[in-house]
């Protein structure tokens, strides 16, 4: 029974083998262990302690021990029956496991076994063998090549010059190409123009900052402690070393050392020793109640996940609990690593507002103390100017406090001789009579005052030589006498809605006569409007009226005769009294145009307002004041800013933890490296040094294929191994793996310089091909592994904005320094953080102003329970955990980030300005330019008639909306309604929206 | 017009989905347009949707739920050793000299039909005890606030992990194309203001892909992020050049053979209807007077507990595959009564309301209500009697109801002191894992390859899916 069912399923096999790509002798690590590894391992694999049936398939000796594999014949592996099987009790893999092993799979194993069931040692740990001489780039085309000529596919042509030089500038600087820049290129007739170009733009501080902003990824780089209040920290000055470390081009080796062990080396230099922040990157906690020791290894935890998968390729995390299930990595492997960052002093509770020690005082290595003196100053006074506005946040609370500061400051009595009170200078009232010589002796005198809803308060300030009863509507208010004491009244009571009656009852007692006055009227929503006398008010002699003057009708009224602006002699200047009570001192500044009063006035009443007035603005405060203290203490420590570092004072004893639990010790274990691969020296002590020492060693078969294959990815997109985080087991087999090997060795040996690296790969003729797809390309390999075109990616979500802000003119070129705060949306941080509890740092957003707000992406404050959201909808990570690749993705919010994002919005009217500014005339020449700047190209004739249409038809649009033009140019940073700047900025934000735009290709 | 033009050869490559993938494992490849894996569900679901209403902070089983008549003797004793055994204390709680048994602040009966015991805390809870499945027995190994808000929301205490709703919207996608799949609401309780943070992981997506991660809707301004045109276009203008940028696309797809700029194309134009159908998720004027009575008055008011209730139903009636609302301020270390009350407060008319909306609307059957927070509290007062209670992780309660779930049903048992599970434990993973049954989902063959390893929703420990509740 078992053979029948056997024979006939193999027969089966033996069609769908020789129908499929199986041609070539099969390779273990290529063919094989995958299989084995995903469906076998888990129960058959290197770990002891869950092996069933002590039955491992991982090496060839267990495998062959117990005939589970008899090399030439399948038909009598156990193995092959086993998986073949229809009875449900023998069927491997057990049918609970939900694993399935294909047709395809199946035949590929008994194939092997045929062929005699060699194993392999897992391809990365053993020696990338090299074999090629000669020139790189010429070696990379060979190998991507010699692939390709095996599916039968063909390089693509050589891209034309635009292409070429905005896929290299975005890949090594990270920006798009200047006009100038591109002109020069497609001019440069000789023929090393384009390696002069590659040579130029690798010595940029920006291609610096690019190579920076990958690693800070891997370094789990923030600005926040990460768990709970996630409180912010200063590690901005160790990415000041990272971008000087790519300046330097700093070899990857010491690179590598530095940031493992810079505190180990002998003499270390602050700079050393500060670069081991890259360690301290991990998050840290000090929520109440934490048990410290949990945490202190749960942050040792995130520093072998980060080192591991950084520089080794492997993911050692599954070790921490149990021997790793797939690769041969033990327990006790995983805490013999342990035992290297287990030493330091770092405490489990982490420091609040600030950094844990250890931590060093250290100097920026990129020397640009006034910038960020400057930036810092800046910030400091924009947070200043926010807590001494907090009238702003709470506006309805502050309309009902500044209504009872007014009441309070006016008793509410009809006269009132009034002091401290003064009517703004720059009001200029004039000195009305009926003619100059003022010989008439009474007039009546009026204007009207239109009153708008939501008043709160409304005063008249006059005074008249040499006497007046001031009246409104009608009644009698206020008498003034003599002119030397004027009069101020609350009038608010008397005024209605819509039109209002003003007058004066005047009197002269011969000589000169004059009669002045403003009206002061404070609406709810902040808004004053002043009523003074000028010669739109109106006089007229007072007829049988004697004793009740009527201010109505419109017979007899003239236009009155001015006899100079309020200071003028005989007059002068009207003052108030002095000795100013506090309520009082509030009321005048309440009073004055919001627009004019002082910082100190502003402080004063924010400070009066939040007294007891408002939580909310309370919490401000409070939370203003520690921004501001943090600030502070960061320009008093401008020259040496503090920065976390690691320590191995060595006393610590480490233990294997049981099930990885912190309070569960077993064996004890010294320091050392996974047994699978050649032991660290004895002479020398087993610490960080010695593991970076292995690590970048000649014998090391992972450090240098792990390094070249992430610069690969960074170039290419995807690495030589896709999994750039996983070279083990589990992880997929490279597309090229001698063209991987001798990148690797060739980059150890050649001082694991970086950019030489980089060079070699976009010198070679397989970065410069063309990225347009063919149709039959697309088929033979959707996702573009053999390269027979270049690689098109959207940009990175960093790189999206940066492109953006450059494409504009916006970009601030500043490298280093402490982390800037660009515009987001309100209330994200609030939303989720513990903001008005307690004195946390980094619990609400203050967003900047002036020039950090458009600084390279990689300085934005990052947080990690609430990042950037424009740069997280566009795949940024948390940056909670260490992020070797990032997955793309394309989503509807994406489209909504770049058409309304504000800041999006204001780089679409910094684009439209420069089309304007820059001197073309033509609307095609303009849209031509916009076009070029964003894609490196001129529009193709039917491409500027679509934007030359949109155009046409937004400029007719805003012409006949100019509300709408208004409304646009203001959004987006500009002023006034032409329509034909309105129509521009449409235009520059469909171009920023463009596909091409935001693809490297 | 223009926006249909999109090339032939823009769907070849089979990424013309709601995502498309860089290099992306070949499971992921295989993504239908509406999203979701063609491989899922794995069985018949109960639940087509799910609204969580996560409290976050701690909500106290002893006070809301967790019935225990001995207590009244017990009260202001000291714990028995023998029963708090070796159990971790927080550092908050862990130097006290006595751990005095503080028994219910307001006294909890046994409500509706079935008896489904609840306090009189929650009137209005009360009121819908007959279709709730309280459980009493969940229990979690966190005992601070981020590691256990982490791994129950996440799977894993050590942060990294994608969201449950992440996965679900991974796995299931969503069935209205305008919307997210994954909406998430915050509101702040009056009982602890501020409460303890909350993070933008705990609906993060972790290592798959980020579009799937919960869509945060704010509380004032635009509902979504970035929904709102600049001020001077209005929608013609915006078709007009989301029209214009569709042409310009289309000319480089042509050029280029990319699939990705027709996928482009797509999602523009679902931002595009996205514009016209999210503000309509907020604007209740179409809601009549009686809905505010049901949710009461604060239902009016954005950002508060209770509007984004009625918005979860709201959402359930367009499809939304996975809401969760977060309300913070559950976490009374201190001033346990006004705080407790203040918490119930506002959150039980509201919730019961919406149950109860569900149920009138027919909605109930297939959407799944779930009711609860990281972690219960400790029976032993923090402090003096009646001021406040530590965390505890041995066990709490939660409710659910709808989506297959039996209502009118107790599981689990604790023991006298609300202390140890002596009947039927469900740990948070069980519990994540009957919440994906529901959906037709089994958490052990639903995976995501990501360091060489087959991760799954509830992670490598085994689970137990609480059939008994499911009907």
């Amino acid at each position: 029974m078992r053979c029948a069912g056997h024979l006939k399923l193999y027969n089966l096999c033996l069609l769908v083998l020789s129908s499929s790509a199986l041609a070539d002798q099969l390779e273990f690590n290529r063919d094989i262990r995958p299989i084995l590894s995903e469906n076998c391992f888990h129960c058959h694999g290197p770990d002891k302690e869950t092996r069933e049936a002590k039955l491992r398939l991982d090496t060839r000796e267990g495998a062959l021990k117990m005939d589970a594999i008899v090399p030439g014949k399948p038909d009598d592996s156990e193995v092959i029956y086993r998986i073949t099987t229809d009875d449900e009790d023998d069927l491997m893999p057990p049918p609970g496991h939900h694993l399935e092993l294909s047709k395809k799979n199946i035949a590929t194993l008994e194939q092997w076994i045929k062929e005699g069931a060699e194993y392999q040692q897992h391809w990365s740990f053993e020696q990338p063998k090299v074999s090629e001489n000669g020139k790189l780039s010429e070696i990379i085309d060979t190998e991507i090549q010699k692939h390709l000529k095996n599916e039968g596919l063909k390089p693509s042509p050589v891209a034309n010059r635009e292409s070429i030089i905005r896929r290299l500038s975005l890949d090594l600087r990270g920006l798009p190409p200047t006009l100038a820049e591109i002109d020069a290129f497609i001019a440069d007739q000789s023929l090393d123009a384009y390696e002069k170009l590659v040579d130029r733009l690798l010595a940029t501080p920006q291609t610096a900052e690019r190579l920076a902003l990958d690693w800070l990824d891997v370094a789990r780089f923030s600005d926040t402690n990460g768990y709970s209040i996630d409180d912010h920290r200063d590690m901005w000055v160790w990415r000041d070393w990272v971008i000087h470390a790519f300046i330097k081009n700093k070899p990857y080796d010491v690179f590598l050392t530095e940031q493992l062990a810079g505190d180990l080396i002998p003499n270390a230099t602050p700079e050393q020793m500060m670069a081991t922040g890259f360690l301290r990157n991990s998050m840290n906690t000090h929520e109440g109640g934490t048990i410290a020791e949990e945490y202190r290894v749960a942050y040792i935890a995130d520093k072998i996940d980060t080192v591991s998968s950084t520089f080794m390729g492997l993911t050692m995390k599954c070790a921490q609990c149990h021997n790793h299930k797939y690769d041969p990595i033990s327990q006790k492997d995983y805490y013999r690593f342990y035992a290297f960052f287990n030493s330091a002093t770092e405490h489990g509770k982490g420091a609040t507002n600030g950094n844990t020690a250890p931590f060093i005082k250290v100097k920026s290595p990129l020397h640009k103390i006034s910038d960020a003196h400057k930036a810092l100053t800046e910030r400091a006074e924009r947070i200043r100017e926010l807590r001494n506005n907090l009238k702003n946040i709470d506006p309805e609370k502050f309309a009902s406090w500044k209504a009872g500061i007014l009441a309070k400051a006016e008793p509410a009595r009809k006269e009132q001789p009034q002091s401290g009170f003064r009517f703004p200078e720059k009001k200029k009232a004039e000195w009305l009579w009926s003619e100059k010589s003022g010989a008439t002796e009474r007039i009546l005198i009026r204007t009207t005052a239109n009153v708008s809803k939501g008043l709160m308060a409304a005063h008249v300030f006059f005074t008249c030589d040499n006497s007046a009863d001031f009246y409104v509507n009608g009644n009698k208010l206020a008498y003034v006498d003599p002119w030397m004491e004027p009069k101020t009244v609350n009038i608010t009571a008397h005024l209605k809605e819509g039109k209002n009656i003003i007058g004066a009852d005047a009197l002269n007692a011969g000589g000169v006569a004059g009669f002045i006055a403003w009206v002061q009227l404070d609406y709810q929503d902040g808004k004053t409007d002043y009523l003074v006398t000028g010669p739109d008010w109106q006089w007229k002699v007072p007829g049988s009226e004697k004793l009740a003057p009527q201010f109505s009708g419109k017979a007899g009224w003239k236009a009155p005769v001015s006899l100079g602006k309020h200071g003028v002699a005989p007059w002068g200047q009207l003052k108030a009294r002095k000795g100013v009570p506090a309520d009082r001192r509030l009321a005048t500044i309440l009073r004055n145009d919001p627009k004019s009063r002082t910082q100190e006035e502003n402080k004063l009443l924010s400070e009066a307002f939040l007294k007891n007035s408002s939580p909310l603005a309370k919490r401000f405060h409070k939370s203003l004041g520690v921004e501001l203290g943090v600030i502070e203490k960061q320009l008093k420590d401008i020259g040496k800013t503090t920065v976390m570092v690691m320590d191995s004072p060595g006393k610590r004893k480490t233990h294997i933890l049981m099930r990885g639990e912190y309070n569960k010790p077993g064996e004890e274990v010294t320091a050392g490296v996974p047994d699978l691969f050649t032991q660290l020296p004895d002479d020398q002590p087993a610490d960080r040094l010695a593991l970076a020492r292995w690590l970048t060693s000649p014998e090391n078969p992972l450090t240098a294929r792990v390094a070249v294959n992430r610069y690969w990815q960074l170039i290419f997109g995807t690495g030589l191994v896709r999994t750039s985080e996983d070279f083990g087991s589990q992880g997929e087999w490279p597309s090229h793996q001698a063209l991987l090997d001798t990148l690797a060795v060739r980059f150890r040996e050649n001082g694991w310089d970086v950019r030489a690296l980089l060079k070699e790969m976009v010198l070679s003729n397989t970065y410069r091909q063309r990225s347009d797809i063919p149709l039959q390309a697309l088929e033979a390999d959707p996702q573009n592994r053999l390269l027979a075109r270049a690689p098109r990616t959207r940009l990175p979500a960093e790189l999206v904005r940066d492109n953006a802000l450059a494409i504009s003119g916006q970009l601030n070129y500043q490298i280093g320094g402490p982390s800037v705060f660009p515009e987001q949306p309100d209330g994200l941080w609030r939303q989720v953080s513990h903001f008005g509890y307690g004195t946390f740092t980094a619990q609400a957003y203050y967003s900047d102003t002036g020039g950090q707000n458009t600084r390279r992406s990689m300085y934005t404050f990052w947080k990690r329970t609430s990042p950037p959201p424009s740069l997280s909808i566009f795949d940024a990570p948390t940056r909670e955990t260490c992020t070797v690749r990032r997955l793309q993705t394309n989503t509807p919010l994406q489209a909504l980030v770049l058409l309304n994002d504000p800041q999006y919005v204001k780089a679409a009217g910094a684009l439209a300005r420069r089309m304007v500014d820059e001197g073309e005339k033509s609307v095609k020449d303009r849209l031509s330019k916009a076009f070029r700047l964003a894609t490196a190209r001129l529009p193709k004739s039917d491409e500027l008639e679509v934007l030359t249409a949109a155009y046409e038809r937004e400029k007719a649009r805003f012409t006949s909306d100019t509300a709408a033009a208004r409304a646009l140019l203001l959004e987006s940073g500009n002023t006034g309604d032409d329509p034909e700047l309105a129509a521009l900025t449409m235009i520059a934000s469909t171009i920023l929206n463009l596909n091409e735009t935001i693809t490297k290709q | 017009m223009a926006r249909a033009t999109i090339s032939r050869r823009g769907f070849l490559g089979g990424t013309a989905g709601t995502l498309a993938f860089m290099g992306a494992p070949p499971i992921l490849g295989a993504e239908k347009q509406s999203g979701g894996l063609p491989s899922l569900p794995h069985h018949k679901p109960t639940a087509k949707r799910v609204i969580y209403l996560f409290q976050s902070g701690g909500p106290s089983h002893i006070d809301l739920f967790d019935y225990k008549p001995a207590l009244e003797k017990l009260h202001g004793t000291n714990l028995p050793d023998s029963v708090r055994g070796d159990q971790r204390v927080t550092g908050m709680t862990a130097g006290q000299k006595q751990f005095l048994v503080n028994k219910s602040v307001s006294p909890i009966k046994p409500r509706g039909q079935s008896g489904v015991t609840i306090s009189d805390l929650l009137p209005h809870t009360c009121g819908i005890a007959d279709d709730l499945c309280l459980i009493k027995s969940v229990h979690t190994e966190a005992i601070n606030h981020d590691p256990g808000i982490t791994f129950i929301n996440t799977g894993s205490q050590i942060p990294g992990l994608p969201s449950l709703g992440a996965w679900c919207n991974y796995g299931l996608g969503s069935n209205n194309q305008d919307m997210p799949g994954y909406i998430v609401m915050l509101s702040q309780g009056n009982g602890k203001n501020p409460g303890q943070p909350i993070f933008s992981r705990l609906w993060g997506s972790g290592f798959i892909p980020s579009s799937h991660q919960g869509v945060q809707l704010r509380g004032g301004g635009a509902p979504i992020l970035y929904l709102d045109d600049p001020k001077g276009i209005d929608r013609k203008s915006r078709r007009d050049m989301l029209d214009d940028i569709a042409r310009l696309n289309a000319m480089r797809l042509d050029q280029s053979g990319d699939p990705e700029i027709a996928t482009r194309n797509f999602q523009y134009d679902m931002a595009y209807r996205m514009q016209a159908s999210a503000p309509e998720i907020t604007d209740l004027s179409d809601e009549p007077e009686s809905t505010f009575e049901l949710y009461g008055e604060d239902a009016r008011t954005p950002g508060t507990y209770a509007y984004n209730c009625l918005l979860a139903r709201r959402m359930a009636e367009r499809d939304v595959r996975f809401i969760q609302l977060f309300h913070r301020g559950w976490d009374q270390h201190n001033s346990l009564v006004p705080h407790l009350t203040a918490q119930c407060k506002d959150t039980d008319q509201a919730s019961a309301a919406l149950v109860t909306d569900l149920k009138i609307r027919g909605m109930l059957d297939d959407t799944l209500v779930i009711w609860g927070g990281e972690f219960g509290r400790s029976i032993y007062s923090q402090g003096k009697i009646n001021s406040g209670r530590d965390h505890h992780g041995r066990c709490f309660s939660m409710w659910m109801a709808g989506g297959g779930v039996k209502g009118g049903v107790m599981y689990g048992e604790t023991d006298d002191f609300c202390y140890n599970i002596v009947k039927d434990p469900v740990h948070i993973r069980d519990l994540n894992a009957t919440v994906l049954h529901c959906l037709g989902i089994n958490d052990k063959r639903f995976t995501f390859k990501f360091q060489g390893l087959n991760q799954t929703p509830t992670g490598v420990e085994p689970t137990k899916v609480v059939k008994e509740i499911i009907g």
